[in-house]
C-alpha cells in the first residue's frame, strides 16, 4: 500500500512538469528578435552563466549570440563569428547572405524551435539569432574542460594498453573507433534523464552482435524514465535482469581494449556521458574472472593465473566459514598437531569461533572501506593503525587468535584477486550469511549455502544469456576461454553470442610450426 | 508493478524470518567450541578387580603448549599433558566417570593411541572394549593399538624428550614398521578372520638416560600374539622381523652377513616380496614361501671386491642363508611353539582350496602343526653403493674372486 500511494503522487508530478515544459519551450522561433530574446531571458532567468551578446551584423542588422560561459570556445567565437560579422560592410546586404559568406565553421546547424536552441546551448553550441530571421544558427564551437586520457586506476595491467576512458563521451567513442576501424562498429545515441539529458550510446558490431540482443538493449533503455543519469550505475540498475541478485549482470570497465574485445565477441557496450565506466552486456560468471591481461600474456601463464583466481575466489567465499565450522563442529577433521596449535592459540580468546570470525571480518571490511574513502594522506595512517591494532595488539591482548588473523588476511587478499571489483563485493558480502550458516550447522550449513548460491546462479540470466554459460549449459567450444585461456591460434570460433552466422573469427591452422610457411 | 513489488517484499521478509528462525531452531545441539573440549591424546586400559577395567586418559593442557611469541613467556615448562584415570565396568562407564573430573567435555576425536595392559590382554575379552572404539562416533578406527609390558597407565605418564606426548612418539615408531603396526580396525578384522589370530605391537618403557625417571619413551620390543582375543604369548624384535617378512609387511631392515670371520657386508633391502603358495598333495598340506629381495650394499667391511659378479653371487647366497635363518625363528617359536597361525597360512589355503578349507576350519589348530613350510629365497644385489672397492683397503689387497 505504501508503494502504491507514492506512485500515484509521482504520476501527478510528472504531468505537472511536462505541462510546464510544453508551454515554455516547444514554440517556434519568432521573426521578432526582441520577442525571442524575451523568451530566452525568461527561460534563463537567474542563470548567471548564460551570456547574451548583442551586436550589429555589418553595422546594420541586430543579432544576438547566446552561449554558456565555459562551454564554448570564446576565442573561436571572437575570431570566426563576431569579428567578421561585426565589421562594417558597404551597401545593404541581406544578413542571411552575409552569414553564409563570412562564417567559416565546419559544424553548423539551423535551429527552428526554442527547444532545439536550448539543447544546443546546453551542450556548448553558441546560438546566433538574427533580426527578421525565423531560423537561428547553432555554431559548433563548443569546448569545455575535460580530463586528459589517463591510465585506468581500478583496472591496471602490467602488459597492455595504458589508456582509459574519460568522462567526455565523444572522447570515449573516438577511443573505441580508433581500436575498431570497421564501419560495422555502430553507435546509436539516445538521451536519458529528464534534467540531465545525458547522452547514452549503444555500441555494437553489426554482423557480430545478435540483432535480438540489440533490440532488447534498446527496449530496456527505452523504458528508463529518470530525472538524472550521473553515472552508468543508474542505467545498470534499471536494465538488469534480476535486480535482487548480489551478482552483477553487467560488467563495467574503464578500458577501451576491454570494451573493444567484448564488442568483437558480439556483446553490446553502453557508453554514458559523464563517466569513464562503460557497461558491457551480456556477461557470464566467468567473464568476471577474466582480466584483460589474460589475453596479452602467454596463454600458459594466463591459464594458470585464471585457475589461481578461481581457487582464491572460492577461498574468499568459504575460508572463514570453513574455519568456523571446523573449529565448532568438526575438530576431528584437523590434523592433531594443527589442532593443538590452534587449540592453544584460542585458549585466551573469550568469544566463540563464530563471533570471533564475524568480528574480524567486519573489522576488515571496515578497514577496507575506510581505506578506499579516506583522502590519500590519511589512508596510510588508517592502514597502519588497522594492521597494528588488528594484527598485533588484538592477538597479544588475547581478544582474537592468531590463526583467525591469518585466515582473515588470506580472505582479504583473495577477495582482491577477483579482477572485477563488483563481483568481489558480491562474494565478500555472501560470505557473511555463509559464516552464520557454518556457525549454526557446520559443514552442512556451508554446503547449504553453496547449494543456494549455485541454484541462484543457475537461474540467473544476463540479457537472456545463462549466467553460468559455458558450463551450464555446456558450450564445449567456449570452455577454451573460461577457466583456462586457450592460445589465440586455438580459438578459431567466436563465442556463440554471435548467433549462427559468422562463426569463425580467424583462418584455421595458424599454430606456429616450422613445417609451414616454407612454400618453396 | 507495484502489486508485484509489495508481494515480493512480503515474500522476502518471510524468507528472512524463516532464515533467522532456523538459527534458533537448530539449537546447535552438537556445537562444541575447542575451548570447551578436553582433547584426549592417548588412552590406556588395565585390568582391575573383577570384571572392571581402569581407563587412563592423557589430556592436552592447551596453555602449556602455546607456541610462537606468546608461548615464550608462559609455556615451555611443566607437563603438556594431564593424566587421569577412573575405574568402570567398561570403556563408556569409565569415560563417564572420568568426565566428572574434567570441566571440559572429553573429546576422543584425536586419540590415536590406545594401550592395553598385559594383564587385561591375557585375561581376554578384548572384544568388549573394542566395540566402544568402533561404535562411538568420536574415536578413530585408525588409532594404533599397543600392548604394554606391565601397567599400561604408567606409559601415559612418561614425558618424551623429543615429542610433545607419548602417543605421538609411539605412533611415529609404529609408522616405521619396525614391529607390527595395527590399528583398531585391523585388530577387529584379525579377530574376525579365519583363525582369529591377532598380533599387536608390544611396548615397554625405555630406561631413561637422565636422572628424571619420567623423561623417556616406550618403544616396541616385540609382538604380542592373540588367539581369540586372548594374549597367548609374545616374541621379541628379531623374531618379529622374520614374522613380518613372512607376512610381507617388512619395510626397513639391514641384513648383515659374515663372508669371513670378523668381516661384514650389510645389505639394505629396497624391495621385498613374499608370496605364500599353498599346495595340498595326497592329503599333505604344504606352504611354499617364495621370497624375493633386492637391495643396495650399504657397508662393506671385508676385503671383497663387490663389483665382481662372482663375489656378488657369493654374497647373495650368504644373504639367502641368513634370511632363511631369520624366517625359521618365528616358524619355530610361533607355529611350533604356540601353535598359532600368525602368518596368514589359513587365508592362503582358504583362497586356493576353499572346499578343503571348509573341512578343516573348525580344527585348524590340529592341522597347523602338520603343515610343512618350505622357504625359497632369491636375493639380488642391485647396487654396490657409491664406492666400488672397499674403503681404505689398498688395491692389491682387494680380493677379486
Amino acid at each position: 500500500m505504501l508503494f502504491r500511494k507514492n506512485r500515484k503522487r509521482f504520476h501527478e508530478q510528472i504531468q505537472l512538469n511536462t505541462q510546464q515544459e510544453i508551454t515554455g519551450q516547444k514554440g517556434l522561433l519568432s521573426s521578432d528578435l526582441d520577442e525571442n530574446l524575451h523568451v530566452f531571458h525568461s527561460i534563463y532567468q537567474d542563470c548567471m552563466d548564460v551570456v547574451f551578446r548583442t551586436f550589429l551584423i555589418g553595422g546594420q542588422t541586430r543579432a544576438v549570440l547566446i552561449f554558456i560561459e565555459g562551454l564554448s570556445n570564446l576565442e573561436e567565437v571572437d575570431d570566426n563569428v563576431l569579428a567578421p560579422l561585426a565589421s562594417e560592410t558597404e551597401g545593404k546586404v541581406r544578413p542571411r547572405e552575409l552569414l553564409e559568406k563570412k562564417i567559416h565553421i565546419s559544424k553548423m546547424k539551423e535551429v527552428k524551435t526554442v527547444t532545439e536552441c536550448i539543447e544546443y546551448i546546453s551542450v556548448g553550441f553558441p546560438v546566433l539569432l538574427v533580426e527578421q530571421e525565423m531560423v537561428g544558427l547553432a555554431l559548433g564551437l563548443c569546448k569545455w574542460e575535460k580530463r586528459s586520457i589517463e591510465e585506468p586506476q581500478a583496472e591496471s595491467v602490467v602488459r597492455g594498453p595504458r589508456e582509459g576512458f574519460v568522462e567526455a563521451l565523444h572522447v570515449n567513442t573516438s577511443l573505441l573507433r580508433r581500436k575498431i576501424k570497421s564501419p560495422d562498429l555502430k553507435m546509436k545515441s539516445r538521451k536519458i534523464g529528464r534534467y540531465t539529458d545525458t547522452h547514452v550510446v549503444i555500441a555494437y558490431m553489426k554482423g557480430l552482435a545478435d540483432q535480438t540482443l540489440i533490440e532488447e538493449v534498446e527496449n530496456r533503455l527505452q523504458r528508463i524514465d529518470i530525472d538524472s543519469v550521473l553515472e552508468s550505475g543508474y542505467i545498470e540498475e534499471l536494465i538488469e535482469d534480476n535486480p535482487y541478485s548480489p551478482f552483477p549482470q553487467l560488467i563495467n570497465t574503464e578500458r577501451p581494449d576491454v570494451a573493444a574485445a567484448n564488442l568483437l565477441e558480439g556483446r553490446v557496450v553502453i557508453l554514458v556521458d559523464g563517466t569513464p565506466f562503460v557497461l558491457i552486456a551480456p556477461i557470464s560468471f566467468f567473464s568476471l574472472l577474466q582480466s584483460p591481461e589474460d589475453y596479452y600474456q602467454r596463454f600458459l601463464i594466463s591459464s594458470a593465473i585464471r585457475l589461481l583466481r578461481f581457487v582464491f575466489m572460492l577461498m574468499s567465499l568459504l575460508l572463514p566459514s570453513l574455519y568456523v565450522a571446523v573449529l565448532t563442529y568438526h575438530q576431528e577433521m584437523v590434523p592433531t598437531a594443527l589442532l593443538i596449535s590452534m587449540f592453544s592459540s584460542r585458549e585466551t580468546v573469550p568469544f566463540p569461533a563464530l563471533v570471533e570470525a564475524l568480528m574480524m571480518e567486519i573489522t576488515f571490511e571496515a578497514l577496507r572501506e575506510a581505506g578506499v574513502r579516506l583522502p590519500k594522506q590519511v589512508g596510510a595512517a588508517v592502514s597502519i593503525v588497522g594492521a597494528l591494532i588488528v594484527g598485533q595488539a588484538a592477538v597479544q591482548a588475547g581478544l582474537v587468535s592468531a590463526p583467525m588473523v591469518i585466515f582473515v588476511a588470506i580472505t582479504g587478499v583473495s577477495s582482491f584477486m577477483v579482477p572485477h571489483y563488483t563481483q568481489g563485493i558480491a562474494l565478500r558480502m555472501l560470505r557473511f550469511p555463509i559464516m552464520l550458516l557454518a556457525g549454526s550447522l557446520g559443514l552442512l550449513g556451508i554446503m547449504l549455502g553453496v547449494i543456494l548460491i549455485v541454484v541462484h546462479l543457475c537461474g540467473l540470466r544476463s540479457f537472456g544469456e545463462p549466467y553460468l554459460s559455458p558450463i551450464a549449459p555446456m558450450k564445449k567450444n567456449e570452455l577454451k576461454d573460461s577457466l583456462i585461456r586457450a592460445p589465440w591460434w586455438g580459438m578459431n570460433k567466436r563465442p556463440h553470442l554471435t548467433g549462427e552466422y559468422n562463426p569463425y573469427r580467424q583462418a584455421p591452422g595458424q599454430k606456429p610450426n616450422p613445417g609451414k610457411g616454407d612454400e618453396s | 508493478m507495484n502489486h508485484f513489488l509489495s508481494q515480493s517484499m512480503t515474500k522476502l521478509f518471510l524468507v528472512l524470518l524463516l532464515f533467522s528462525a532456523s538459527f534458533l531452531l537448530t539449537g546447535c545441539w552438537d556445537r562444541r567450541e575447542v575451548n570447551d573440549t578436553a582433547l584426549v591424546l592417548g588412552a590406556a586400559i588395565d585390568k582391575e578387580k573383577g570384571e572392571n577395567i581402569k581407563l587412563t586418559i592423557q589430556v592436552l593442557i592447551p596453555r602449556a603448549v602455546s607456541g610462537g611469541q606468546q608461548g615464550a613467556g608462559g609455556g615451555g615448562e611443566g607437563p603438556t599433558v594431564l593424566v587421569r584415570s577412573a575405574i568402570g565396568e567398561n570403556m563408556a562407564d569409565a569415560t563417564s566417570k572420568l568426565q566428572t573430573e574434567f570441566p571440559r567435555k572429553i573429546f576422543w576425536g584425536h586419540c590415536k593411541v590406545y594401550i592395553i595392559g598385559t594383564k587385561l590382554a591375557k585375561a581376554g575379552g578384548l572384544h568388549k572394549q573394542i566395540d566402544f572404539w568402533l561404535r562411538h562416533p568420536e574415536p578413530r578406527e585408525r588409532a594404533d593399538l599397543f600392548v604394554s609390558v606391565g601397567k599400561a597407565a604408567n606409559i601415559l605418564e612418561l614425558q618424551p624428550p623429543l615429542e610433545l606426548y607419548v602417543g605421538q612418539a609411539l605412533r611415529k615408531l609404529s609408522e616405521m614398521h619396525i614391529g607390527m603396526s595395527v590399528t583398531v580396525k585391523d585388530f577387529e578384522q584379525m579377530l574376525k578372520g579365519d583363525t582369529g589370530t591377532a598380533l599387536l605391537p608390544l611396548i615397554k618403557t625405555l630406561p631413561p638416560l637422565t636422572g628424571n625417571k619420567q623423561e623417556t619413551i616406550a618403544n616396541i620390543i616385540g609382538t604380542a600374539i592373540f588367539k581369540k582375543d586372548k594374549m597367548v604369548g609374545q616374541i621379541d624384535t628379531k623374531v618379529t622381523r622374520g614374522l613380518l617378512w613372512l607376512r610381507n609387511e617388512v619395510e626397513v631392515t639391514a641384513v648383515t652377513v659374515n663372508p669371513k670371520k670378523g668381516e661384514t657386508i650389510s645389505l639394505d633391502p629396497i624391495r621385498e616380496k613374499t608370496k605364500l603358495i599353498p599346495t595340498i598333495k595326497n592329503g599333505k598340506w604344504k606352504i611354499l614361501a617364495k621370497i624375493t629381495s633386492e637391495g643396495t650394499i650399504v657397508q662393506n667391511g671385508s676385503h671383497l671386491d663387490i663389483m665382481s659378479t662372482d663375489i656378488t653371487k657369493r654374497i647373495e647366497k650368504e644373504l639367502e642363508k641368513d634370511i632363511k635363518q631369520r624366517l625359521n625363528l618365528p616358524l619355530i617359536q610361533v607355529k611350533n611353539g604356540m601353535n598359532v597361525d600368525a602368518f596368514g597360512f589359513a587365508d592362503a589355503f582358504h583362497r586356493k582350496y576353499p572346499k578343503e578349507w571348509e573341512k578343516v576350519k573348525d580344527h585348524w589348530d590340529k592341522v597347523l602343526p602338520q603343515v610343512d613350510v618350505k622357504i625359497a629365497i632369491k636375493t639380488r644385489i642391485r647396487r654396490p653403493g657409491l664406492t666400488t672397492t672397499p674403503a681404505g683397503v689398498p688395491e692389491n689387497e682387494v680380493e677379486k674372486k
